[in-house]
């Protein structure tokens, strides 16, 4: 066994980079409190508030007895460091900051002197407090090094569980909901969540994304040897991202963020749609074995005025790689001027699964780096990273985004395919205590069943409440440590409170598209997850293949375990019960070979012609468990 | 990493939603806004 990668045991403060920000930033500040300084010294009366707005936002309103106006100040303040993060409005508290010295300049009135000193104070205070809150959360992180070396050096987690599994009917529910979903036309989204394009719960880009990287899954483990079906459904998902309101958002930020007009979504930053996607892309490619998208033009974006940008697959990645090159800080951005370590992480993935599929060495031009502004710039003592960088200043904050504005592990392959040891590390991290905590879970189990409710949470967007992320989290973490007992029970009861017993549009689980499509992806990431597909790449399925016509039937299961048989699922599509025979393809059979097709009272035999092709009629009036096996 | 206390993310939310509220559009559809008008062709 290799040893784990331990955490650094002198960590440094900041890396190179962040720390060459974060002291131009203080210079910058520092310029502005001189400035402010000398007004307060040397102007008069409307200078010296101008001045004390320069030394605290605001504070010159203070002096010239607008009090009203100091607080006006503070809460645009508010909303511009919020529209700084949401739509890289870096601009915001420079101009709050500037129109208040400005106000302050030309509003008059009684001059309160108290207030000189009392800007100062605030002034100190708001520096001492940033200072503070920075350096007594890395002196707590870097206080756990010792312990938390010792328990990565010593700790034996237990492997994850990989089943095999079957699917049940709420799995036939969700592939036929994502089907319907993902099969109508490439302009219509009907039963998508829209809303702001910019950030969270009703961005239509990820909820591409994640269905995309749910199928993919599902396509690898429980129909490799039916693509017919899921290869269109991925497929769209990804021709969908071309829709103009899809990716229209872009020239939004990219004109507000880096004042730039161009409406190219995939040459500059934005990497949270060009590596998403290009995660996407591959994943598409190493579940199907479609190169649809290596032709040139597969992927073009047609903008307002006609404008084209022609990508494919290819072009794609060198775009994501010339992004990565031509960054200071080695991770770049996704809105202007924000670079987030999962975005960077799964941007990555992208580069990788390219390389697997097509020989190139995209990621090698770029991975020493990216490894080096993991860790040196996003690395906490504690083995955390930073969610979010500004690459302006150097700075990081909780945002909201994500628990404490950290985490171990991210992307969503974990790390396991771009730095396996890092990987190896975050998860003993983020799994430290769960073993024990999910143990107690775990004996509530009976009889394969777990009788418990777990509680509604709002969704990002606050549409709906919902338990299923709950459900998701309890079932990845079970997975996760090996209890697959207590995954599967979370599963059925997940399934149990959530139900909706609807169809498309509407949703067979009581929650949005994304959370349905990241529980779908963690639901079917067993035994092969998209990490391990990453590195994998497309391998061509063995044993017999086989077709049938959507949306009469939906085939949810077929797989062959020996090579020569096939285990098949199949029941009706959304176009109802066939009471009449449907037509079941199959083809890679032996030449000649005679197989039978038996199951759930179906025997029917079937000839293999001399390509190896043969045809069965079937009444799918109902879920059909079957196995196709030769007859000796 | 620095501490503020204001979560964005939530603020966010809460900010788009009392937009929409202003414009009279729901937060959250399940339809897809029609297709943007073609400008003239450059």
């Amino acid at each position: 066994m290799t040893a784990t990668l331990l955490l650094p045991t002198a960590p440094r403060r900041m890396g190179p980079v962040t720390r060459f920000l974060v002291l131009r930033t203080v210079a910058v500040v520092l310029l502005v409190e001189v400035a402010g300084s000398v007004l307060v010294a040397a102007g008069g009366a409307d200078a010296r508030a101008a001045g004390l707005s320069l030394v605290f936002p605001g504070a010159g309103f203070l002096y010239a007895g607008h009090p009203e106006l100091f607080v006006a100040t503070w809460v645009l303040l508010s909303l511009a460091l919020v529209l700084w993060w949401g739509i890289s409005a870096h601009f915001g508290i420079p101009l709050v900051w500037g129109l208040s010295v400005l106000g302050a300049w030309l509003v008059g009135g009684p001059r309160w002197h108290w207030a000189l000193p009392v800007g100062y104070v605030l002034a100190a205070v708001a520096v001492g407090a940033l200072v503070w809150t920075f350096e007594a959360r890395f002196r707590r992180k870097r206080a756990k090094v010792p312990m938390l070396n010792e328990y990565l050096a010593t700790a034996d987690l237990p492997e994850p569980s990989r089943p095999l599994r079957e699917p049940d009917d709420m799995d036939a529910e969700l592939l036929r909901w994502a089907y319907e979903l993902a099969l109508q036309p490439l302009d219509r989204f009907d039963g998508f969540e829209w809303g702001e394009q910019f950030h969270g719960g009703t961005v239509v880009r990820y909820q591409l994304n994640y269905l995309g990287w749910a199928l993919a899954p599902y396509a690898v483990n429980y129909i490799p040897n039916a693509l017919g079906q899921i290869e269109p459904a991925m497929r769209n998902l990804v021709h969908k991202q071309t829709d103009l309101r899809v990716w229209r958002y872009w020239r939004t930020l990219n004109l507000v963020g880096n004042f730039a007009a161009d409406p190219d979504p995939i040459v500059r930053d934005n990497i949270m749609f060009s590596g998403f996607t290009g995660d996407q892309l591959n994943l598409y490619e190493a579940a199907t074995g479609s190169t649809v998208f290596d032709q040139p033009g597969s992927l073009t974006f047609v903008w307002e005025d006609g404008r084209t940008f022609e990508y494919d697959h290819h072009s794609w990645m060198q775009a994501v790689r010339r992004n990565f090159e031509r960054s200071r800080l080695g991770f770049f951005p996704c809105e202007p001027g924000w670079s987030f370590a999962a975005c960077n992480t799964i941007g990555g993935q992208a580069l990788y699964g390219h390389d697997r599929l097509h020989g190139t060495d995209l990621w090698g031009s770029v991975a020493e780096r990216w490894r080096t502004t993991l860790e040196q710039e996003y690395l906490m003592p504690d083995g955390n990273y930073a969610n979010i960088r500004s690459t302006h200043t150097g700075l990081s904050w909780d945002t909201g985004e994500t628990p404490g504005g950290e985490y171990f592990t991210t992307g969503t392959h974990s790390f396991k395919d771009l730095a396996p040891d890092i990987a190896e590390r975050g998860r003993k991290l983020s799994l430290r205590g769960v073993p024990e905590k999910l143990g107690k879970l775990a004996a509530l189990v009976r009889d394969g069943d777990l009788a418990m409710e777990l509680p509604v949470e709002w969704e990002r967007n606050r549409a709906r409440k919902t338990a299923v992320p709950g459900w998701t989290k309890i079932i990845a973490g079970a997975r996760a440590v090996g209890l697959e007992d207590l995954a599967a029970a979370a599963q059925r009861a997940g399934d149990r409170q959530c139900a909706t017993g609807q169809v498309w549009p509407e949703r067979p689980l009581d929650v949005g598209v994304a959370n349905m499509a990241l529980h779908m992806l963690v639901r079917w990431s067993t035994p092969v997850d998209n990490a391990m597909l990453n590195v994998r790449g497309w391998v061509p399925p063995v044993g017999p293949l086989v077709d049938a016509d959507w949306p009469a039937v939906l085939i949810t299961l077929a797989r062959s375990a020996d090579g020569r048989s096939l285990d098949l699922g199949v029941r009706p599509g959304p176009s109802g019960p066939a009471v009449d025979a449907v037509e079941l393809r199959f083809a890679s059979l032996t030449p000649s070979g005679h197989y039978r097709l038996i199951g759930d009272g179906v025997a029917v035999d079937v000839a293999a012609s001399a390509e190896g092709t043969a045809t069965a009629a079937l009444a799918v009036d109902r879920p059909l468990r079957l196995a196709l096996e030769v007859v000796a | 990493m620095i501490t503020l206390y204001l979560n964005c993310a939530k603020v966010w939310t809460r900010l788009v939603r009392g937009v929409q509220r202003v414009l009279r559009r729901p937060p959250v559809t399940y339809q897809a806004p029609p297709l943007p008008v073609r400008k003239g062709a450059r």
